[in-house]
């Protein structure tokens, strides 16, 4: 295994991260790329589309990794891997700027398949579709069930990342801890091209934290969750780290699951009438005592914790995340 | 908040998933297996959708059901 590219990207992601945020912050102000904070007494607004800060200083360092790695299919994998995860940047930028529907945003999220297809035909030895391996059986023999899935395989993590972007910190915070679990099981089971992605990844969420946990200053929009869900997708896909990644996303799919069903379908928060949870004038949340309020994950919590501030509830976040990183670790050591 | 309390319980429910997934592709692999060409595909599709329904069951019940109790 190369350690000079993903370490490399650590350290360049982390550092322009360091660098490019509070300039960026300032335009995206100037700009008036902005949002109010619904759960903060008198709605302050702040910085909309983090998620350019996490793209920018990403791409910088992933160029960088790129440069200097020798191996042409570790290369060729991490390509496609951040590929997938611009697509799905962009389409969160668009809405960010210019607001989309529920419907049209996850349909072109899809686009991010893309380049996972297009590798496939041309680099069929370095870019295997289906048979993904598991623990205690191996590789997979259903194949037609994961050609039905794989379009949705990267649109699906992005957008059940996005379903969890509701309070300051638990998007990066949760990130944090899934990339670190992807790279400790990226080295367990020899997946290089993941763990330099990983890496990478991790150095600018390290770095943007503090940027959007509480009390943010920007917020993630879709382009950041958009774009973190992708690339844990493609990592899932392109190295057949699938069941790792549907572990680390356990908490996200109960979420998204919890919501689409309750909601009966796709529907944007503005199209919400029954909240699931309240804020009131101190910022204090409250789950939702309506049975007919939809649920999601942060009902749950609040419904079993009690009422709590929002620093609270994204710190249990994190926790339940460590706890998905655990079953992940432990599957992929399985999986060996 | 009772944070201990929280993480438990849905650590707890995230463990569980995490065996009824491992379950699911067991299952659907064991009873796939039985059978080959388009046929195998079918019947793992079939344990995929009755994981679904059940799925939408149990989260329906907790909605309705399990959290008014809780709340109450």
């Amino acid at each position: 295994m190369q350690l000079l590219p993903p370490f490399l990207g650590f350290t360049v992601s982390l550092i322009v991260t360091f660098l490019i945020s509070e300039p960026l912050i300032r335009l995206l102000h100037k700009k008036s790329i902005v949002r109010p904070d619904a759960h903060k007494p008198g709605h302050p607004t702040v910085a909309h589309s983090g998620g350019v800060i996490l793209f920018i200083s990403t791409a910088v360092s992933f160029l960088l990794a790129l440069a200097v790695t020798s191996e042409v299919s570790t290369a060729i994998k991490a390509l496609v891997i951040f590929l997938s995860g611009a697509i799905c940047f962009a389409v969160g930028f668009i809405d960010d700027v210019k607001i989309l529907k529920g419907e049209i945003k996850t349909v072109l999220s899809v686009l991010g398949i893309l380049p996972v297809l297009a590798a496939g035909v041309l680099t069929p030895n370095i870019i295997e579709w289906g048979r993904p391996k598991l623990p205690f059986i191996g590789r997979l023999r259903i194949t037609i069930i994961y050609w039905l899935l794989m379009p949705i395989s990267i649109a699906g993590a992005a957008n059940i990342v996005n379903m969890l972007d509701v309070m300051n910190g638990v998007v990066p915070g949760t990130s944090i801890v899934a990339f670190t679990a992807l790279a400790i099981a990226s080295l367990i089971l020899g997946r290089d091209a993941a763990f330099t992605i990983s890496l990478i990844m991790l150095g600018a969420l390290i770095a943007y934290y503090k940027y959007n946990a509480y009390p943010a200053r920007v917020f993630n929009g879709d382009s950041g969750s958009l774009f973190l869900g992708a690339v844990i997708g493609a990592i899932a896909v392109v190295e057949h780290l699938e069941f790792i990644a549907l572990t680390l996303l356990l908490p996200h799919l109960l979420n998204g699951f919890f919501i689409l069903v309750s909601f009966r379908g796709f529907k944007e928060h503005r199209q919400v009438k029954k909240r699931p949870i309240h804020v009131d004038e101190r910022g204090v949340l409250t789950a939702s005592r309506d049975p007919d309020a939809p649920l999601s994950l942060t009902r749950l919590i609040l419904t079993i914790g009690g009422p709590a501030t929002e620093p609270e509830v994204a710190r249990v976040y994190i926790w339940i995340e460590s706890v998905a990183a655990g079953l992940a670790i432990i599957s992929a050591i399985l999986m060996r | 908040m009772k944070t201990g309390r929280v993480v438990l319980s849905v650590g707890a429910l995230l463990a569980v998933a995490w065996v009824i997934l491992l379950a699911l592709v067991l299952v659907a692999e064991l009873v796939s297996r039985n059978f080959t060409g388009i046929m195998r595909s079918i019947m793992g599709l079939g344990v995929l959708v009755l994981f679904i329904v059940l799925a939408v069951v149990l989260a329906e019940y907790l909605r309705k059901s399990f959290l008014p109790r809780l709340n109450s």
